[in-house]
């Protein structure tokens, strides 16, 4: 797939200026997404990966955000040169978002079904009520609501959580877009319904072949879903692979950390933390910004920012030392039990 | 698409809206409904003003002038032998045209002043929030005298200068629920769905400041009454011979009327303090009906 990217974010910086002080939340973040992939992008909270995904439609609220550079290219056009009236024909057009909390994305006030009905005629002036309706209903059948017509009229405190976030995706593709944004759309589900709720992206993924960005900490819906993943921490890219790569043999530190501290049933063995806590992203630590964690850092990690490079395959890592990741870490795992 | 259907089909549950809850809340509380009825009464009594009264407000009759209560004047007769009843019940179609146009017009005003303020921000709405402290720092009685005295006594000026003193309260409220509103998933989704301003503030911010606005409506309605009649009394409101409350409380400015003609300032003096009343109960119900915090 040599294609022409149907997304490429270049050098995103945003930082927000806060009462504490600038928060330095995307720092440099660059990425592209090819037509009907799946790319996860994973990160602790705060590490910029809602940051970037916002800033794809431009709903970074500025101020306090301040966009400092970067562009933003879909299909080659500079989403954040555009006009207001193409960002609004954009979002929800050729763009569709899945929010995190189908609770609170839903006005509470509004029935499910007119709230669906208003992201179709937001982009379709001439749409008549009637129409609008049995679209709406189409979709929520489409996307597995029961009833969907009684529950066309119902206020999403009616709905139980995966029927709402059903509704969330109703609404998303309601546009047929070629580009979903899901941020975190399962984080707030119960674990019975999350799997539902995954295997219903997938299939809306394969039904409308929009490439799709998945933003979550939660790797098990990485290794369900995703094509490539992206790694962030601290506003920045640590490491980009294909998802079967990356779990197989992780080339940063941090990834490294994330797989082992998630529970694994084909593999025995110690739940692993990463020690320390996320950085302060006001001021970030110097060098690599993972160095204060990193059970393998070195003098150069205090003092260099590894840029992320090239490793072929399509894989990226920002280690200084990602070729001998491997020594490094089974040095520190036979350290810490001589210990 | 073969999406897994686990879930029950929708629940056959009795559903309350969110207005018709609002209503039964409404309803619960006595002295709002009470409010409620005698106002409908007042109003349906200005509106059928000449049937009930059966005499023309403005027809004189020299030989039966400040003539007390009897059959053929239920409330007596004025200075000009006009009937009290008959003027009383169409000055209530003015004052009450006066009022809600009006507070109408300040509400209006107030809410796309106050949620283009919060929606936007910015000098917006710095450039608007500082109008309203101007408007509410000003003794709005002194400034409407001089807007009447300039541009000479008429009821459209007067329900324009009300309505032009009036919008900050609605506005500062309207601007504090959209700032509420802005933060919420929601809006942030319809924004993401490809809302522009005009679009949020009709669809989510509007609906949602309608509750807490109704209420302020209500209060300024009371408002503008009382400030028609205040206005009409100075002589810089409704002109004579047309009739308002206030107007005819002018007539009473005697020791001898107030002591002596009850029926000639009695009648427009308890139309004024009952009318604001009902309306001031109105709000006070609507205010607990529409909070979201009673059940």
């Amino acid at each position: 797939m040599t294609d022409a990217p149907l997304l490429s974010i270049e050098n995103l910086v945003v930082d927000f200026d806060t009462d504490d002080g600038l928060v330095h939340a995307v720092d440099g973040v660059s990425l592209t997404v090819r037509a009907g992939e799946i790319v996860a992008v994973v990160g602790e909270s705060g590490s910029g990966k809602s940051v970037t995904a916002m800033s794809i439609l431009g709903l970074v609220r500025t101020p306090p955000g301040i966009i400092r550079e970067g562009r933003v290219l879909l299909r080659g056009e500079d989403l954040r040169a555009a006009s207001g009236e193409r960002l609004r024909e954009i979002r929800g057009g050729e763009v569709g978002m899945i929010f995190q909390d189908p609770m609170t994305a839903l006005n509470p006030v509004m029935t499910v079904g007119r709230q669906i009905a208003e992201a179709l005629r937001l982009h379709d002036h001439d749409l008549g009520a009637d129409e609008a309706r049995a679209r709406v209903v189409a979709l929520l059948r489409e996307v597995g609501v029961p009833d969907a017509d009684k529950r066309y009229g119902q206020y999403p405190h009616e709905f139980s959580g995966g029927m709402r976030q059903r509704a969330m995706i109703a609404m998303a593709i309601a546009n047929d877009p070629d580009l979903l944004i899901a941020d975190e759309p399962t984080t707030a589900l119960d674990v019975t319904i999350q799997a539902q709720v995954l295997d219903l992206l997938r299939t809306a993924q394969r039904d409308t072949g929009a490439a799709t960005i998945l933003i979550t900490h939660d790797l098990g819906v990485v290794a369900e879903l995703a094509d490539r993943v992206i790694v962030m921490y601290a506003g920045r890219i640590v490491e980009e692979a294909d998802v079967r790569a990356l779990f197989a043999r992780p080339r940063h530190p941090y990834t490294v950390g994330l797989l082992s501290s998630v529970p694994r049933a084909d593999l025995d063995g110690e739940l692993l933390s990463i020690p320390g806590s996320p950085p302060n992203m006001i001021d970030p630590p110097s060098g690599c910004a993972f160095h204060p964690r990193c059970p393998m850092a070195r003098e150069r990690c205090r003092t260099e920012r590894p840029e992320p490079y090239d490793l072929g395959d399509g894989r990226r890592s920002a280690c200084h030392y990602a070729d001998e990741l491997d020594e490094g870490l089974a040095l520190y795992a036979a350290g810490k039990e001589a210990g | 698409m073969s999406a897994i259907e686990l879930e029950a089909p929708a629940p056959e549950v009795a559903r309350r809206s969110p207005g018709r809850r609002a209503l039964r809340r409404f309803l619960r509380h006595r002295m709002a409904v009470a409010g409620a009825v005698v106002l409908l009464l007042i109003v349906l009594a200005a509106v059928f003003a000449g049937p009930i009264s059966g005499h023309d407000p403005n027809a004189t009759d020299l030989f039966a002038t400040r003539a007390a209560p009897s059959g053929g004047h239920w409330l007596g007769t004025d200075a000009t032998g006009r009937d009290v009843l008959a003027r009383l019940l169409y000055a209530g179609r003015v004052s009450l045209g006066v009022g809600i146009a009006a507070a109408l017009l300040a509400v209006v005003v107030g809410t796309i002043v106050g949620s283009l303020s919060g929606l936007l921000g910015g000098w917006v709405d710095q450039t608007a929030m500082r109008l309203a402290d101007v408007f509410m720092s000003f003794p709005s009685l002194v400034v409407m005298v001089v807007i009447a005295g300039v541009i000479g006594p008429s009821v459209t000026a007067m329900v324009i200068a009300i309505g032009l003193f009036q919008w900050p309260q609605c506005g500062r409220l309207v601007r504090g629920v959209t700032l509420a509103v802005r933060e919420q998933e929601y809006v942030q989704a319809a924004r993401a769905a490809g809302a522009g301003p005009l679009w949020l503030m009709r669809r989510h911010i509007v609906p949602a400041a309608l509750p807490p606005v109704s209420v302020v409506a209500t209060l300024a309605v009371a408002q503008a009454i009382g400030l028609e009649a205040t206005m009409s009394f100075l002589g810089l409101g409704v002109q004579p011979p047309a009739a308002s409350w206030g107007n005819m409380l002018t007539d009473a400015q005697s020791l001898t009327v107030i002591s002596n003609m009850p029926w000639l300032w009695l009648p427009p003096g308890l139309a004024v303090a009952v009318t604001v009343l009902a309306v001031n109960f109105i709000g006070d119900g609507l205010r607990d009906a529409v909070d979201p915090r009673r059940t």
